[in-house]
């Protein structure tokens, strides 16, 4: 199924992130860190009284943005009396804690050193600097564990990048699906992959 | 014969290079691809390509024909 077949419409278009948002009890903490440590501008703070629907109980509120950049922001709840869930915060393992993250973007390497040296000072850990494919980062948490990245693109992304993602795609769906029921290996998927790059490069001769 | 594909971009040329030099590996390029084949077992080893881990182990990205042989730290073989 392509969705993309079925629409006769342009698609409204999204502009980026206007903010992420995440639950703490750690409002010092947060503050410290974002505002203080990493020079995080707070523009927005919202104090409310709990004014959900009964049923959920909704405690009292407080809800504060930092800056992050190019008009983005994260922010955080703080819900007064309310106990931490570690749901939210706890360590959740290695790769699947990782893989729930919020990445900023930075001008170039260079300036990803700096904003090393600036996560070292607030006495957070910070990774090397990682080169991806085409991007590199530096991974660190924040007071509530949360994972967050810093990257930069290293370099623009071409016409071949957005073909091969397609078919990367086309192979994950065919090959794992949803729940992935037939136990497919990651091998069988490059296989498939192999398969509609050699179709695609034929039809492009 | 076992095959090995690839999106013709900077990161990959070291694997593209260290493959495409060895003898009796075939070369085609169509599409922003190149398809690297071999009568008998592709072998590359990293210490060749100088990459480091994040794109090594990223190498079969395009794809392959045959079966991995070894995939590891330091070798990857297509039988």
């Amino acid at each position: 199924m392509n969705l993309l077949t079925d629409v006769t419409e342009p698609f409204p278009q999204l502009r980026g992130v206007h903010h992420t948002a995440f639950p703490t009890w750690k409002p010092k903490s947060t503050v410290e860190f974002y505002r203080d440590g990493l020079g995080l501008r707070v523009p927005h703070a919202i104090t409310a009284k709990g004014w959900g629907r009964a049923a959920d109980e909704h405690p009292d509120f407080l809800h504060f943005f930092f800056e992050a950049g190019e008009n983005s922001l994260i922010a955080f709840f703080y819900y007064v009396g309310t106990k931490p869930n570690p749901a939210f915060t706890a360590f959740r393992g290695q790769y699947l804690g990782l893989a729930r993250h919020t990445a900023w973007m930075a001008k170039n390497v260079d300036e990803l050193k700096r904003w090393r040296t600036v996560i070292k000072r607030t006495g957070a850990k910070v990774t090397p600097v990682v080169h991806h494919e085409t991007l590199s980062s530096i991974y660190f948490q924040d007071p509530n564990g949360y994972d967050l990245e810093i990257a930069c693109q290293e370099r623009q992304l071409e016409e071949i990048d957005v073909v091969d993602a397609n078919l990367t795609i086309d192979a994950m769906i065919d090959t794992f699906g949803d729940d992935n029921p037939n136990g497919q290996t990651i091998q069988d998927m490059w296989k498939k992959k192999a398969e509609l790059v050699r179709k695609y490069m034929e039809t492009a001769k | 014969m076992p095959s090995i594909y690839f999106p013709n971009v900077p990161e990959y040329q070291p694997l593209i290079k260290a493959i495409s030099g060895q003898a009796d590996v075939q070369c085609r390029e169509a599409g922003g691809y190149v398809a690297l084949t071999s009568p008998k077992e592709i072998c590359v080893r990293r210490v060749d390509t100088g990459l480091i881990e994040a794109v090594w182990f990223g190498a079969l990205v395009g794809g392959f024909e045959g079966r991995v042989a070894k995939f590891d730290d330091k070798e990857l073989r297509i039988a």
